[in-house]
This record gives structure tokens, sequence and C-alpha cells, in this order.
């Protein structure tokens, strides 16, 4: 086995937009479909599908990481782990005020696409609107703070 | 002949016109380096999905291309056809190349009896389909920005996929500008449904089965079943973002041209204004010269 010291979990967090973390870790905690999963150094080779929630890594330091995520894929091989998100932000780096706006957004034009009051030229997708609400939500959750 | 006065006010219209146009390639340049780089950051995302599938299919043992996403229909009775444009105008032949390519394409297909969707994403394609009234619009995006781009292109992907998948529709195409250096335009329409030639080449089965001990979480087919979707997103995605950074390319070289042409028509006026300086000139001598004729003679 090897010494304690050389056990470490590579964490690469991907998103469309870019890489958004890679580094050493301890230990990820990842948001699972079927629930949390709690990954240590040599875990077996597993893929998972992820939900939208909250992923934690333990660093080195003892301070742990945690990031807003959307839905997406991970894989762990070779004491890495591939997280492929479809979103993905640290959670001390969310804007709240800017996530406050897009629900508000959101909200108005579910709101005008269900009472038919969409206005003429503009059209909307409630599909996106809800998708956008959805990941705005938990990011306001994973941050902590009050939707108000 | 027009004045001094005239010509004047002329040249100083022209160089504000000048300032603006010049002002407007500067920012076109800089939101076109940005949205380069947003292309290439796309690369780990795409990169590692394709790899996610590959291990999937040679895990499973499928071949890719017998699936209902990838194996192409032999009947079609009905296409979509996406159409990606900008918001804003001030880009030379940007938008109406596109727009003009995805209605082609909308009418080859209504030539041959096959009905189709036509959704479009920018406020200048929608205006032109519903200037037209000729199309039926199905769908329409507006206000895309490069942070809403992969939202938007999830969105897309679900409504085809929907449709595809309830064999609603049997093709779906998406036209853009696909980016390959600033100055040169380059409308493609691509085939996004059923899936495409690169995953295709990822896995034939020669009966090598890849040895793997891998969990699955919840289990190998709904996670290759979900992740084909998100290979479609990405798609869009980037599709998404190279339309945006052949926009900022358009509109560079449109204000380019445009301050050059201002360049040109104020040296125009300059020499005019000169000339007409001079005749005044050469006027009040012969005047002064008549007049001193007249005294003396």
């Amino acid at each position: 086995m090897a010494s304690e010291e050389s056990l470490h979990l590579r964490l690469e967090l991907v998103a469309p937009a870019g890489l958004v973390f890679e580094g050493d870790c301890e230990m990820v905690v990842l948001p699972a479909a079927t629930g949390e999963i709690g990954i240590l150094p040599q875990h077996a080779p597993l893929v998972a599908q992820l939900n939208i929630g909250r992923l934690r890594a333990l660093r080195a330091d003892g301070e742990w990481l945690t990031f807003a995520v959307a839905e997406g894929f991970a894989k762990v091989q070779f004491n890495k782990v591939i997280v492929l998100a479809d979103a993905a932000e640290e959670a001390s780096q969310i804007d709240i005020e800017r996530v406050r706006r897009s629900i508000e957004r959101a909200t108005q034009r579910l709101e005008m696409y269900h009472q038919g009051t969409v206005p003429e030229g503009d059209y909307v997708d409630p599909y996106r609107e809800q998708l956008a609400l959805r990941r705005a939500r938990n990011r306001l959750k994973v941050a902590g703070v009050p939707e108000k | 002949m027009a004045s001094q006065r005239d010509i004047r006010r002329r040249i100083v219209s022209v160089q504000n016109t000048r300032k603006i146009t010049k002002a407007m390639q500067m920012v076109a340049a800089a939101r076109l380096r940005r949205a380069q780089m947003r292309i290439e950051s796309t690369r780990p995302y795409a990169l590692n999905m394709l790899e996610f599938i590959g291990q999937l299919a040679r895990y499973l043992q499928v071949d890719l291309s017998m699936h209902p996403l990838l194996k192409p229909r032999t009947e079609i009775n009905k296409v979509a056809v996406i159409a990606l444009t900008a918001d804003r105008g001030l880009c030379g032949a940007f938008n109406s190349n596109i727009i003009r390519r995805a209605l082609d394409l909308v009418d080859s297909y209504t030539a041959q009896g096959v009905d189709y969707d036509l959704v479009v994403m920018g406020r200048k394609g929608v205006g032109t389909v519903r200037f037209l009234k000729k199309y039926r619009l199905d769908k329409a995006y507006l206000d895309v920005t490069e942070r809403t781009a992969f939202l938007e292109a999830q969105a897309l992907t679900n409504g085809v996929i929907r449709r595809y998948t309830a064999d609603e529709i049997d093709r779906v195409h998406l036209v853009f500008n696909r980016f390959k250096s600033p100055m040169e335009q380059f409308v493609t329409d691509q085939v996004i449904l059923p899936i495409q030639e690169e995953i295709m080449g990822l896995y034939t089965p020669t009966g090598a089965r890849e040895h793997m001990d891998f969990l699955f979480d919840p289990s190998p087919e709904v996670i290759l079943a979900d992740l084909l979707p998100s290979y479609v997103e990405i798609t869009i995605y980037r599709a998404i973002l190279e339309g945006m950074a052949s926009e900022h390319g358009a509109r560079m070289t449109a204000m380019r041209n445009a301050s050059e042409a201002a360049d040109e028509m104020i040296d125009d006026l300059t020499l005019a204004m000169n000339r007409a300086r001079q005749w005044s000139i050469t006027q009040e001598i012969l005047e002064v010269v008549a007049g001193a004729d007249a005294l003396s003679g």
C-alpha cells in the first residue's frame, strides 16, 4: 500500500463553459441521482449520474469546498474524480443578487406563459424557464441564502 | 456649388459617424477575442463527454449506430430546422445569410412534400421570418447571451429530442455560422438528429470487450441514454458560441469597411472644400483687380 501522503483524490469539475475546479482532495461527496456518495482515495471505479445539488470536497488542509452543481455525470477511476456538470459554481462565488434577479425573471415569464399574456413579438419556452428557476434556487440553497 | 460652410458641416458629420464606426469596430474586436476564448473553453467538457460515451458503448457492447438517436430514418415526413442568428444588426450580411440558408432548406423540403418545424434564435432572424409572413415560426429564442447559451441549448435539445423520439419529426437541421477565422463567413447546415459521424467513429463492435470493473449508479443503460442528449446539448451550445464569435467578426469587418468609407468621404469633401476656398479667393482677387482697373481706366 502506498504511503498515507500519496493518497489523494484528484477532482476535476468541468462545466460546458470550462473547467471550474481542479485540485487534490481528501474526500469528495457527490450528489448522485440515488443519493449522496462519498468518495475516498482508492475508491472502486464508478460512473454515476448526478442530480442537481451540492458537491463537497475536503481539502488537505481540512477545509471543505462547496459547489452548486446542476445535473451531470461523474467518473471515478485511478484516484481521479471527473465531474461533468451542466453548471457548477463555488458557493462563495455565487452572486446572490443576480440569482435573485434570474428567479424573478423566470417566475415572471412562466406566469406570462401560463396566463397567455406573452407580449406580441416575445416568446417563452417554459422548459427553459423552469430549468433556470431550478438552477437558481439550487444556487441559493447551496449558498445558504433564503429566497426572500 | 456648395458653400464652404456646408462642406465643413458635412465633414464634421462624417467625422462623427466615423468615430462611432471606429468605436464599434474596437468593441467588436474585444468581444471577438472573448468569444474565441469561450469556444476554446468548451473543449474539456466536450472531449470528456465523448470519452464517457465511448467507454460506456464499449462496456455495453452496443453498436451506437443502431441507437434510436443515431439510426438514420428511411422515411422523412417532417423535419425541424433550427437557425441561429443574432439579436443585433450592423454586421454585414451575417444574419441574412443564415436565415436565407435556413429558409432555402425549408423551401426545398416543402417542395418534396415534407413538413417542417422552424425554430429561430435571434431577433434578426425572427424579424425576417415574421416580415415574410410565408413561414410558420414554431419557436423563437431571443436575448441569448454567452451566460445563458447553455440553458438555451438545453431547452432546444429537449424540444427536438422529445419530438424526435415521439416520431413527430424525423430529422433536425442546425443552420449557423461556423467560426473559422474573423474574416471568413461560413454558413453551415449540420444534421444534429440523428446524431452523426463523430460518435459512430468511436466504437464499432469488433468483439473485443474492454475490461472495466465499473460500478454504475444507477445502470450503464440509463447513463448512456442520458449522455446522448447531453452530446446534442454541447453540440448546439458550441454552435451558439461559434455563431456569436462569427457575429463579432462580421461586425468588425463591416465597421472597418464603414470607417474606411468614411475616410474616403472625408478626403473627397476636404478636396471639394479646398477647391471652393480657392475659387472664392480667385473670385475676390478678380473683383479687386477689376475694381482697380476701373479706377485707373
